[in-house]
C-alpha cells in the first residue's frame, strides 16, 4: 500500500471506518433535525472524525491534520449559516448552531491534543 | 426534553465516542501487516483472486470492503427487508378478507401500507439488486474489486440505520416516544405529509414522518454512492478483453440503472429535504399555491425512473440467466442493449402519467401519454427477444429457469395492463383503483421479485459453494407463480369493478374477489416460508458443489467467467488441503470439528 | 470515420430504437396538425419540449452507444456475453444475432444438474 499507492490491487480487504461514517451521518441528522444537542455533537464528531480517518487510510491525505482542519472549517461555516438562517425563520436554530460549533471546538481540542501528545511516527503514515 | 434525559444521552454519546476511538486505535494496528499479501496481479491472470487478509468472525463482516462480502451483506439485508415487508402485507391481506375492520384498525392499516411500499421498493428492491451487482459485476467484467471499495462499504452501512428510521414509528408507540408510524403512503403526498399543525403534532404520524424522510434520504444517499461506484467500475476497471461490444447484459443494465439513479435520487433527496424543512423549519415550498402539484411533479420525476431502476437490472439478470438454460445465446443481444438504453432515457419523460387525474393542461398530459406509449416498445422488444431465445432451445426447467419464464409471463401481463394505463382516457377511469395496484404488483412481485429469485437460485452455488434443495425450489416457484397470479389478477378485476386503493375497508360487493386475493397472498406466503427455509438450511447443510460448472453450462457453450472464477476457487481450496471456510472458522476461535461435517 | 462505423449491420441493430422515435414523431405530427386544444405558449411549449427532448436525447444516446459498441466490434474480437476472458471461448460473429451454428447440434437430454445434487 505504501510503496504503490496508485495500485488498487493491493488495498486491504477490510476497513474499520465505513460503518462509523454510516452511523455518524444518521445520528447527527437526527440530532440536528430534532434539536437534540448531545446526539448532534456526538454524531458530527463521529461523522467528521471518521471521514478524516478514512481519507488518511486510503492515502487521499498524507496526515490527519489537513482533513481535520477542513472538517472544522466546514463545521464553523455550517454553524454560522445556521445562525444567519435563524434570523429568517420562526424556528429557533440557535441551539443547533451551538451544537455544530461545539463539535468544531471539540475537534479543534482533539487536534491540539494530537499535535502535542501523539508521537510523530504514529501520527503520520 | 428533560434535563435527566439530556444528561443520560450526553453520557451515552461520550462513552460511545470514547469506545469507538479506543477500538479504532486498536484496529489501526492492521496497518502494520497491510501490504504483505499478494503481489501485483498481471492483466492476464486477473480472475485469479488472491484472498487478502481479513479479520475473523463478526469483525470481518463489520469492516469488510470486499465486493463479494458486501454483496452477501446486501443480499441478507434485502431478504430481511423482504420478509418484514411481506409480513406487513400478510397482515393487511388478512384484514382485507372482510369488508369491515376486524384485525387491524384503519390507522395501523395505513401505517402498514406506507411501510410495506417503502420497504419493498427502497429496502428490498434496490439492495437486492446491489447484492447481485456487487458480487458479480467485478467478477464478470474482470475487475479486482469495485472502483471505490470503501465508498461501497459506506453505502451499504447507511442502509441499516435507514431501515430503522423508516420503521421507527412502529417501535415508538410501544416505547412511549410520542409519535406514530407514518400514514402517508409511500408517495408522501402533500398536504397530508406536511402536517397542518407543525411537525410533531400532525395526525399522519408526527415525528415518525420526519424520521422516515431522513431514512429515505439516507437510502437515497446510499443508492447514489453505489451508482457512482458502478459507473466508475464499469468504465475504468474492465478487463482488456471486455470491450463495449461484449460487455454482458447485466453490466449494461446496471450501468443504465446507475445513470438513472444518478439523475433521479438526488432529486428525491432534495424534495425530501424540502418537505422536511416545511415540516420543521418554517419554510413553505409545498404550502404555497401549487405546492401540492409541485410535490407530485418532483416526486414522480424521481418515482417513475425508480420503477426502471428496479426493473432494468432484473431484466438484465433474466437476459443473462435465461439463455444458459435455453442452451443458446441471447437472441438479438444488441437489441436488448439498445432497448435498455432507450428505456433509460425515455423513463425521464413519462413521470406525469401518474398525475393524469390532477387536472393538468390536456396538452401537457398528451405529451406524457406519447412518451409513455413510446417506452412500451423497448420493453416489448426485450420480451420478444426472451421468447425467441427460448424458441428451439434445449430448455432445462431448473428452478432459476422456471423463475425466468415466470418473469416473462408476469411481465407481459404487468406490461400490457400498464400500456392501457398510459392512455389518458383509460387512466381516468381506472385511476386510484385496484387495477393500478394489480398492474404494478405484477411488475414488482411478478417480475422484479421473480428475477431476484432466479438470480438467487442460479448463483446460490457460486456464493455458498452448496446446492439448494431442488424440490423445495420448485415448490417455491409454483406457489409463488400461482399465488402471484391469483392475488394480482383478482386485484385487476377489482379495479374494473371500481374498488378504490388504499382503504382498510370496502363495500360488501367486493368481498368475494378480496377473499380470493387473500387466499392468493396466503399461497405466496407459504411459498416464501419454503424459500427462507430452503435458503437457510441449504446454506448450512446443503450438498457441497464439487464441480466448477454445477449447471453443466459447458456442454452448450454458454459457460461464463464467474463460474470459471468459482472453478479456480474450488481448485485452490482443494490444493490448499482444506476448505477455506474451515480456516475462517478456526480463525474465529471455534473448534474445527464443530464445523462443516454434516 | 463515422460512415465506417455505422455500416448496414449497425444501422440494423439500431432500428430497435428508431421505433420509439417513430412513435414520438407520429404523436408530434398528430398534435401539430390536428391541434385538438389550440396553441397556448405556457402549455404547448412544455408539451413539445418534453417530446423533443426525449427524441433528441434518445437519438444522442443511441448514436454514442452505437458508436462505442460498433467501434469496439471492429477493433477487437467479439465474444458472447460473459465469455470475454473465459478460457477456450471462441469469438462470435457480432452480427449473427446470437445464433451459433453449432448449438443446434444434437444433445441428448441428461438429468438436471439440480437433481443430481440431491
Amino acid at each position: 500500500m505504501d510503496e504503490n499507492p496508485g495500485l488498487s490491487d493491493q488495498y486491504r480487504k477490510a476497513s474499520p471506518w465505513p460503518i462509523f461514517i454510516a452511523l455518524g451521518l444518521p445520528v447527527s441528522e437526527i440530532g440536528l433535525v430534532f434539536d437534540i444537542f448531545p446526539l448532534a455533537v456526538g454524531g458530527l464528531l463521529l461523522f467528521c472524525g471518521c471521514i478524516a480517518g478514512i481519507l488518511l487510510e486510503s492515502n487521499y491525505a498524507k496526515t490527519l491534520w489537513g482533513p481535520v482542519l477542513t472538517m472544522i472549517a466546514i463545521l464553523v461555516a455550517f454553524g454560522a449559516a445556521l445562525l444567519v438562517a435563524d434570523g429568517y425563520t420562526e424556528i429557533g436554530l440557535v441551539t443547533r448552531a451551538y451544537a455544530v460549533f461545539a463539535s468544531a471546538i471539540i475537534m479543534s481540542a482533539g487536534l491540539v491534543a494530537g499535535k502535542l501528545f501523539v508521537p510523530k511516527q504514529q501520527a503520520s503514515v | 426534553m428533560e434535563i435527566n434525559a439530556q444528561i443520560a444521552l450526553t453520557v451515552f454519546m461520550g462513552v460511545l465516542l470514547v469506545a469507538v476511538a479506543a477500538w479504532l486505535t486498536r484496529i489501526e494496528d492492521w496497518r502494520s501487516y497491510s501490504s504483505t499479501a499478494g503481489g501485483v496481479v498481471s492483466q492476464g491472470e486477473r480472475s485469479e483472486y488472491i484472498e487478502q487478509e481479513k479479520p475473523a468472525g463478526l469483525i470481518r463482516w463489520l469492516t469488510t470492503v470486499d465486493h463479494k462480502d458486501i454483496g452477501i451483506l446486501y443480499g441478507i439485508y434485502g431478504l430481511t427487508a423482504f420478509a418484514v415487508g411481506g409480513l406487513m402485507v400478510v397482515l393487511m391481506r388478512v384484514e382485507l378478507a372482510t369488508p369491515s375492520t376486524t384485525l387491524v384498525g384503519p390507522a395501523l392499516y395505513n401505517s402498514l401500507m406506507t411501510s410495506h411500499g417503502i420497504t419493498m421498493l427502497f429496502l428490498f428492491g434496490t439492495p437486492i439488486i446491489a447484492a447481485f451487482s456487487n458480487y458479480l459485476i467485478p467478477l464478470i467484467i474482470g475487475a479486482d474489486d469495485m472502483a471505490f471499495p470503501r465508498i461501497n462499504a459506506i453505502a451499504f452501512w447507511l442502509l441499516p440505520p435507514s431501515a430503522l428510521m423508516i420503521w421507527a414509528g412502529f417501535f415508538a408507540g410501544p416505547l412511549g416516544l410520542g409519535f406514530e408510524a407514518p400514514q402517508t403512503a409511500w408517495t408522501l403526498y402533500t398536504p397530508l405529509s406536511t402536517g397542518s399543525a407543525g411537525g410533531s403534532l400532525d395526525p399522519a404520524g408526527g415525528a415518525g414522518i420526519d424520521l422516515m424522510l431522513l431514512g429515505l434520504h439516507l437510502s437515497g444517499v446510499a443508492a447514489t454512492m453505489g451508482a457512482i461506484n458502478f459507473i466508475a467500475t464499469i468504465f475504468t476497471q474492465r478487463d482488456e478483453n471486455v470491450t463495449w461490444a461484449n460487455l454482458d447484459i447485466f453490466s449494461w443494465t446496471i450501468l443504465t440503472q446507475s445513470g438513472l439513479i444518478l439523475f433521479a435520487f438526488p432529486l428525491l433527496g432534495s424534495a425530501l429535504l424540502m418537505l422536511l424543512a416545511d415540516r420543521n423549519f418554517g419554510t413553505s415550498f409545498f404550502l404555497a399555491d401549487g405546492g401540492n402539484l409541485l410535490w407530485q411533479h418532483l416526486f414522480w420525476f424521481f418515482g417513475h425512473p425508480e420503477v426502471y431502476i428496479l426493473v432494468l437490472p432484473m431484466m438484465g439478470i433474466v437476459s443473462y440467466v435465461l439463455p444458459r438454460f435455453a442452451g443458446r445465446k441471447l437472441f438479438g443481444f444488441k437489441f436488448v442493449v439498445y432497448s435498455t438504453l432507450a428505456i433509460g432515457v425515455l423513463s425521464f419523460g413519462v413521470w406525469a402519467h401518474h398525475m393524469f387525474a390532477t387536472g393538468m393542461d390536456p396538452r401537457l398530459r398528451a405529451s406524457f401519454m406519447a412518451v409513455s406509449m413510446a417506452i412500451a416498445i423497448p420493453s416489448a422488444v426485450k420480451t420478444f427477444n426472451w421468447i425467441t431465445t427460448l424458441w428451439n432451445g434445449r430448455i432445462r426447467l431448473t428452478t432459476p429457469m422456471l423463475f425466468c419464464i415466470g418473469f416473462v409471463s408476469n411481465f407481459i401481463i404487468g406490461g400490457v395492463t400498464g400500456v392501457f394505463l398510459a392512455s389518458i382516457p383509460v387512466d381516468l377511469v381506472l385511476h386510484d383503483t385496484y387495477y393500478v395496484v394489480g398492474h404494478f404488483h405484477y411488475i414488482v412481485m411478478g417480475a422484479i421479485a421473480f428475477a431476484g429469485f432466479a438470480g438467487i437460485y442460479y448463483w446460490f452455488p457460486l456464493v455458498t459453494g452448496r446446492m439448494y434443495q431442488a424440490t423445495l425450489g420448485k415448490a417455491h416457484f409454483w406457489l409463488s407463480f400461482i399465488g402471484t397470479n391469483i392475488t394480482f389478477f383478482a386485484m385487476i378485476l377489482l379495479g374494473y369493478g371500481g374498488m378504490p386503493r388504499r382503504y382498510a375497508t370496502y363495500l360488501p360487493q367486493f368481498t368475494s374477489l378480496n377473499v380470493i386475493a387473500t387466499v392468493g397472498a396466503m399461497i405466496l406466503f407459504v411459498g416464501q416460508i419454503i424459500f427462507v427455509w430452503n435458503l437457510v438450511n441449504s446454506w448450512y447443510a446443503g450438498k457441497r458443489v464439487e464441480s466448477g460448472d454445477p449447471w453443466d453450462l459447458k456442454r452448450d457453450g454458454v459457460h461464463t467467467v464467474e463460474w470459471q472464477w468459482f472453478d479456480r476457487k474450488i481448485e485452490t481450496a482443494i490444493t490448499d488441503g482444506g476448505e477455506e471456510e474451515q480456516n475462517a472458522v478456526t480463525d474465529g476461535g471455534e473448534p474445527i470439528d464443530k464445523s462443516e461435517n454434516n | 470515420m463515422a460512415t465506417k462505423i455505422f455500416d448496414k449491420d449497425t444501422i440494423l441493430d439500431l432500428t430497435v430504437n428508431f421505433v420509439p422515435l417513430g412513435i414520438l414523431a407520429v404523436f408530434i405530427g398528430i398534435f401539430v396538425f390536428a391541434d385538438p386544444w389550440g396553441f397556448d405558449l405556457r402549455a404547448s411549449l412544455p408539451m413539445y419540449l418534453i417530446m423533443f427532448s426525449m427524441v433528441i436525447s434518445l437519438g444522442i444516446l443511441t448514436y454514442i452507444s452505437g458508436k462505442a459498441i460498433a467501434g469496439d466490434e471492429k477493433k477487437a474480437e467479439v465474444y458472447s456475453q460473459g465469455q470475454a476472458f473465459l478460457d477456450g471461448a471462441e469469438p462470435i460473429d457480432p452480427h449473427g444475432h446470437g445464433e451459433n451454428s453449432e448449438e443446434t447440434d444434437e444433445h441428448e437430454s441428461k438429468t438436471d444438474p439440480e437433481n443430481e445434487e440431491h
